[in-house]
């Protein structure tokens, strides 16, 4: 059978390997400045944030929010600079929520621009997306991103489930996050 | 040349064998892209092999013309598309494009491409009768060529950097389609896009949606059907969008449609857009109860009590194309979380 040559079309990665910090390594929440991404597409992930900044606040952590939305038109660029002043205010970044394809990729990608400012960063996702996320996470240059799942379906429980389960996934987070017991 | 050469079997079964296991093809047979075949590609581009028309993600692998002419060749595209491919890879770039979304996402979106200029005829890419599928022409190649990019420059893999739920069939031979400008009563789509002579409009569609209408002799009554088509609950105009700036819909009008009915009694295709938009919507409360509370709070709903589908006439895209037997237009939905660019066709 005749063989000979062709011309090998995948591409390879560009991007610069990350490695993600230790996030608080033992240490506590207080004192701590930690920055929620929060995404204007699920009102569940507001919720549970919201539980969570409570959590956090109680703990003597300074909690920022920042509102993530899809990066097109005029708003693009004053989100780009959104993120960015984000970033730079906190010492430790919750990115949520990964809960679809698209929304997956631009939570880790914003997750990712934390981690390269040196910035220690957890990815949060429904558990249907955590693969995706930690696969996106990889081809984006870091292998190591934690990522913490909560349940799949979340957009569809009710306000009270939804905080419930952010209740209950808080001891989860804080163990993610690394703080002492 | 610099792309890694394999030697291999270029029998036709054993070389779709040798591509799938390498992550090249879709499944399909591709011709085997030797160096000869591949240098005819680049010969009919004034580009450079090496020139990087974008950093595609999910890989973020540089995509080098180079890389173009392989997947051209592999799909059998004309080698006159080279200059179309690398100006719709660089469309695909435009940060409005959220190309990142678009190769990851749960939804069927593909990039259609639609031309405007004399490109479409030297191409020999479809713009009438059966130009969405049935019309012999060099569409499906192109639209392939760009699927194979997206395979394997980008790096877009079901399971792995893709949750895509479904795809749909364009997943595999793209949407490529020109717009009948000779038989249009409109400038053209890319010239109301601020783009003259050959061009391409870029658009993330989630498939095509047939729009019937067998009356059809008033203008203002068709324009109404296409606007109550297009306007359905679970399209994600609706479940996607929270942003004014975000949500489009194409609309492709039949060319008899076009210049036989609407053009007569509304000349203006702003006007148009306008009466197709008017009756793009539901009301309010034909949702769900629980649907209903994230359009009050994103501000979708008019004092009327309904919710129009995109939030202006502009977000409707208009073109001509399609056969002279009429009954049909043709809608494309957006992604809902990007927007169209159109570019030049530039060597």
């Amino acid at each position: 059978m005749a063989t000979g040559l062709v011309l090998d079309p995948t591409g390879t990665s560009t991007v610069e390997i990350g490695e993600a910090r230790g996030l608080l390594e033992g240490a506590e929440l207080s004192s701590k400045s930690i920055g929620i991404r929060l995404d204007e597409r699920w009102r569940s992930w507001q919720w549970i944030a919201e539980e969570w900044a409570s959590q956090l606040s109680m703990r003597g952590a300074q909690v920022a929010l920042w509102r993530a939305g899809t990066r097109v038109g005029k708003r693009a660029d004053d989100m780009d600079r959104e993120l960015d002043d984000f970033v730079h205010q906190i010492d430790l970044g919750i990115f949520g929520l990964g809960n679809c394809g698209g929304c997956t990729m631009e939570t880790v990608r914003d997750a990712v621009a934390a981690l390269r400012a040196d910035v220690p960063s957890v990815v949060i996702c429904t558990r249907q997306f955590v693969s995706l996320a930690r696969n996106l996470a990889r081809t984006d240059g870091f292998l190591d991103v934690p990522i913490l799942g909560l349940p799949f379906p979340l957009e569809t429980l009710s306000e009270e489930a939804v905080r419930k389960v952010a209740q209950e996934a808080f001891e989860e987070l804080q163990a993610v996050l690394g703080e002492s017991a | 040349v610099r792309a890694a050469s394999v030697e291999t079997e270029l029998d036709p079964a054993a070389f779709a064998d040798f591509a799938v296991a390498s992550g090249w093809s879709d499944g399909l047979p591709c011709i085997p892209p030797t160096p000869e075949l591949v240098a005819g590609y680049l010969a009919a581009t004034g580009r450079a092999p090496e020139q990087v028309l974008g950093t595609l993600p999910p890989l973020f692998a540089d995509c080098t013309v180079e890389r173009v002419a392989i997947c051209a060749a592999m799909a059998g595209a004309p080698t006159a598309a080279m200059n179309l491919l690398c100006s719709a890879i660089e469309a695909m770039m435009a940060r409005d494009f959220n190309l990142a979304s678009v190769n990851a996402t749960t939804a069927p979106v593909v990039p259609a491409l639609i031309l405007n200029g004399g490109i479409r005829s030297r191409l020999g890419v479809a713009h009438g009768a059966g130009c969405l599928g049935g019309a012999l022409g060099a569409g499906p190649s192109i639209g392939r060529t760009i699927r194979l990019v997206m395979r394997a420059v980008a790096g877009q893999r079901i399971g792995y950097t893709s949750e895509s739920v479904f795809g749909q069939p364009a997943r595999i031979s793209g949407i490529v389609f020109g717009e009948w400008e000779e038989r249009s009563p409109w400038p053209s789509l890319a010239q109301r896009r601020g783009v003259s002579g050959d061009a391409v409009t870029v658009f993330g569609a989630m498939g095509t949606q047939n729009i019937c209408d067998t009356i059809a002799e008033r203008a203002t009554s068709l324009l109404k059907m296409i606007g109550l088509s297009i306007a359905y609950h679970g399209c994600n105009a609706y479940v996607a969008v929270n942003h004014e700036e975000e949500g489009e819909i194409v609309v492709a009008i039949n060319p008899i449609w076009a210049s036989e009915v609407i053009a007569k009694q509304i000349p203006s295709i702003d006007d148009v857009a306008q009466l197709i938009w008017e009756s793009a919507k539901q009301p309010l409360a034909s949702f769900p109860e629980d649907y209903r509370r994230p359009f009050e709070e994103l501000g979708r709903v008019d004092s009327d009590g309904n919710v129009p589908v995109v939030r202006h006439p502009g977000k409707i895209l208009l073109t001509v194309a399609g056969g002279e037997g009429a009954l049909h237009a043709m809608a494309f939905h957006g992604f809902g979380h990007n927007l169209a660019v159109t570019v030049p066709v530039s060597s």
